[in-house]
């Protein structure tokens, strides 16, 4: 196992204030993430995951704390050292619906990374890497020229992930990205991303809320709770051996369900 | 420019469905036709806009003047295609220009949000409740009357409408998910704000300028009806309404005509529009 | 636990009345189902025979597209007549077909006998009316001779058997103060208000999270054995069916592929689909290592004509007659494997 974590979060807080009510999304959060290791990150909704993965990926400041990037501090970043940045930890997210500009064709989409950061590039050379990563992700080439609702919800997603793949980053930051296939999609997508992770040497931090997903892709496991991580380790041991009263519960609805 | 931004497949498949419409098709049609006669009609007739004929003055429709004439004698017919000229001129750009204000100020508001956002939308709100009649009053008093004053009384407060549509619809745009993913992605402000926020409005845009139009027409018509619009010897349908109304007793078709032309013009714009924004609307997509 | 106090003779005690009525069976006989979508034509529900037992809780499950929410709409008259249409098929309650009631008939059946309840509860609870006036008005829509004070006892016990925490509280709240799972089990108590001896439940959980899904689940199943009534559950997720139902039926482009009581579906699944697709889900009990099966493709367009088995095209142990008839429902399972002319077929499939 490699020493130093390729992500770590230190004493992460972020309070939402609207009038005179608060609500603190996430609390003391401490995680975290290895290079071999994909992690993955449990709770119910309002468990203040998604807002986890915004702060990480600085689409929202923390009120406290700390996020090390292959140990640099990203809020200490301008926002152009934070473009460098965004190279290498890039994100997908769960509505395949939303997530996608409805204007834009899948080879737009998916070109955009390379406009933002290859201007160099010519026209020609963007679309050859476009055209690659679509075969890579199991697109059919020639249907570059669509638009999004052409496509069914796990062909969307498979744009997304290569639209996160197009500047080879080390970390893809998943937000729930197949809670809104079906099963039989999902386990097409899982089995890409494996493969993915094996092919290209990425990894995941995977939140998710369908326990028995995480556990089939992830090698340690946070469960947050609330705001605050209850329960991390790894995730064999958390699933037999659950520490925390949450967990316990979590773990026992899902297997008195199955 | 990216072509992302006026991204042809959507395009395509709007202009289908608006193919499907038919009444926006029998709009567009008819403005087609407007706009070809407004410019090869006169040659039609050997009868200019400013001839008169004083013995002819106030004949009925007839083989020689197909709209009849007026009370000097000029062919109607032939000013009514000027009117339509000038009428369709003042609408068109009146509402372009609008389109170009309202765009920058909406979608800056928008995107900025926040108390500047909120500050701008009360300055929209003071501005359009100043009445528009004193407007035009100053701006006669300043500038004289003309299709200068018109088109600059007609954007003065114009823009406001097209403004308050864009920001709307960037505020529902703002949060999704896929804005979100670009700026995951590094995209700097400005291109957030052309490619993605701007690319989605644009159906909203081009179906308010469509429907600013007959509105910026009937104002025209009316500002030059009071007698603040372009002078004699030109005309436009409002001019020819002014100057017809006295003489509905005896000479109808001179209010008839330029009446008829004001109200068909903007209710082909009118069905175009509202065609437009069903082909645009995202509701309709799955 | 007598729940029902001093109310009138209506209300016999749960056991007095299963003695008294029969909780009702539910006969499908070929339903067929076709949607017109802006000028497409769309089979969403494909022939669908099967029946519930009193005291029985079935699941039909599938995933999205397949046509199970169409058809637990049908069963009931609620496919709106510009939307789609019901071509063929008889739906058998106590005897009587469903279909061929007029609407004013069926408004004797639906929200009485046959409850409902949806996915997404607060959108189906109106927004302008506390929650507890909601079940009296249900209440007394259906017993329309009883007074205000005995449709809100009976409210107030409906509220306390679907295991809200503070009845009296929630009488006088609205939906949107309310938690998911809260509006859910409101919406359960709306839908026992007049006593149906049926509960039709479209994904009444699938928008909870996990413990609460698990609290509903046994909330439902406890009201039903408690009640006597049957329930048709309705569910993508197959991880809920062991815990909850006792027969479960596979649905696939708008056919029904399997019928099995549950324990055999997930020890011995017969279709193909059913194997591939319980072979593609992780559960918490296997080891991490056993590899997800991946069913390739994607499900079948259903506004075109399907020749033979709708599974057909990714199914990987296809026979010669898959392409050109669809299989029959014979022993439960509709697959040409099944045919002993594809025994060989069939003992790869096993063996796999």
């Amino acid at each position: 196992m490699s020493s130093s974590p390729l992500l770590s979060v230190k004493n992460l807080k972020k309070t939402f204030t609207h009038k005179e009510h608060s609500i603190t999304a996430v609390e003391g959060v401490c995680l975290d993430l290895y290079q071999d290791r994909t992690l993955g990150l449990v709770g119910e909704s309002g468990s203040g995951k998604s807002t986890l993965a915004k702060l990480i990926l600085r689409l929202e400041k923390p009120d406290e704390g700390e996020i090390f990037f292959q140990g640099v501090d990203l809020l200490k970043l301008s926002r152009k050292e934070m473009l460098d940045v965004r190279m290498e930890l890039q994100v997908i997210f769960q509505d395949p619906y939303g997530a996608l500009n409805p204007r834009m064709t899948a080879q737009e989409v998916i070109m955009e990374p390379l406009e933002i950061f290859m201007k160099n590039l010519s026209f020609t050379e963007k679309r050859q890497r476009v055209l690659h990563l679509m075969e890579l992700v199991g697109l059919d080439p020639n249907f570059s020229q669509r638009l999004p609702h052409e496509f069914s919800g796990g062909q969307r997603q498979r744009i997304s992930i290569a639209r996160a793949l197009a500047l080879h980053p080390r970390l893809i930051i998943c937000d729930e990205p197949i809670a809104a296939l079906d099963v039989s999609i999902q386990s097409q997508i899982i089995n890409l991303l494996k493969r993915l992770k094996a092919e290209l040497g990425l990894n995941y931090l995977f939140i998710s809320h369908d326990l028995a997903m995480v556990k089939y892709l992830c090698d340690d496991l946070a469960v947050m709770h609330f705001g605050k991580i209850v329960e991390k380790g790894d995730s064999e041991n958390i699933y037999s051996n659950p520490q925390h009263v949450y967990t316990k519960a979590l773990l026992s609805s899902v297997s008195r369900l199955q | 420019m990216n072509t992302a931004t006026f991204s042809l497949p959507y395009f395509r498949e709007s202009i289908f469905r608006l193919k499907e419409n038919r009444a926006a098709m029998v709009g567009l049609w008819l403005l087609i036709f407007l706009f070809i006669a407004a410019i090869i009609a006169p040659f039609f007739t050997p009868y200019n806009y400013y001839e008169t004929h004083l013995s002819l003055k106030n004949y009925p429709p007839s083989k020689e003047f197909w709209f009849g004439t007026d009370e000097l004698g000029r062919n109607v017919f032939s000013r009514i295609w000027l009117g339509a000229r000038i009428s369709l001129f003042v609408g068109i750009s009146a509402a372009f220009i609008d389109m170009i204000i309202g765009v920058i100020y909406g979608a800056f508001a928008g995107f900025i949000g926040g108390k500047i956002d909120e500050m701008m939308m009360r300055f929209c709100d003071i501005l359009n409740s100043l009445p528009q009649l004193l407007i035009v009053i100053i701006l006669l008093v300043l500038m004289g009357p003309g299709l200068t004053t018109i088109i600059l009384a007609l954007t003065l407060t114009g823009w406001i409408n097209m403004a308050r549509i864009i920001r709307g619809h960037i505020h529902q745009i703002k949060h999704l998910d896929f804005v979100m993913a670009a700026k995951a992605l590094g995209a700097s402000r400005f291109r957030i704000l052309t490619h993605h926020l701007i690319t989605n409005a644009v159906g909203s845009i081009i179906t308010t300028v469509t429907l600013t139009i007959p509105g910026a027409i009937f104002t025209e018509s009316f500002l030059s009806f009071l007698g603040l619009g372009v002078q004699a010897p030109m005309a436009s349908w409002g001019t020819m309404a002014s100057d017809g109304l006295p003489a509905l007793r005896f000479y109808p078709w001179r209010l008839f005509f330029p009446a008829f032309f004001i109200s068909i013009t903007m209710f082909a714009f009118n069905l175009l529009g509202d065609g437009l924004r069903d082909a645009f609307d995202p509701r309709l997509r799955r | 636990m007598p729940l029902i106090r001093g109310c009138a003779d209506e209300h016999s005690t749960p056991s007095l009345r299963n003695q008294k009525m029969k909780a009702a069976e539910l006969e499908v006989q070929n339903l067929r189902v076709t949607f017109y979508p802006k000028g497409r034509k769309v089979q969403a529900v494909r022939g669908v025979s099967f029946n519930i037992k009193p005291n029985e809780r079935v699941a039909i499950v599938g995933e999205s597209g397949c046509g199970k929410s169409q058809m637990a709409r049908a069963l009931v008259q609620l496919i709106p007549s510009h939307a789609g249409k019901i071509e063929e098929g008889k739906v058998l309650y106590d005897g009587v077909n469903l279909l061929s009631l007029s609407e004013k008939e069926m408004r004797r059946y639906r929200g009485r006998e046959i409850g409902m309840i949806f996915q997404d509860a607060r959108a189906s609870l109106s927004p302008l009316i506390t929650v507890g006036d909601q079940i009296v008005e249900a209440y007394k829509d259906h017993h329309p001779l009883s007074t205000k004070k005995e449709a809100e006892s009976r409210a107030l016990e409906l509220l306390e058997l679907v295991q809200i925490e503070d009845p009296l509280r929630s009488f006088g709240q609205y939906p949107h103060e309310l938690s998911g799972g809260m509006c859910q089990r409101v919406m359960i108590a709306l839908a026992l208000a007049p006593d149906p001896k049926l509960l039709i439940a479209d994904e009444p959980t699938t928008a909870l999270d996990v413990t609460i899904q698990a609290q509903i689940l046994d909330l439902l199943k406890r009201i039903q054995e408690q009640f006597g009534m049957s329930i048709l559950f309705i569910t993508h997720d197959f991880s809920l069916l062991s815990g909850f139902c006792h027969r479960a039926l596979v649905m696939y482009a708008g056919e029904i592929v399997e019928e099995a009581h549950v324990h055999e579906l997930f020890k011995h699944p017969k279709h193909p689909y059913t194997k591939a697709l319980l072979r593609s889900i992780p559960r918490l009990d296997l080891p991490k290592t056993s590899p997800l099966e991946v069913i390739e493709g994607n499900p079948p367009d259903l506004s075109k004509p399907i020749n033979g088995c709708p599974f057909q095209p990714r199914c990987r142990f296809k026979t010669p007659q898959c392409g050109s008839t669809s299989p029959p429902m014979i022993n439960r399972v509709a697959c040409w494997l099944y045919d002993p002319r594809f025994k060989e077929k069939y003992e790869l499939f096993t063996s796999s």
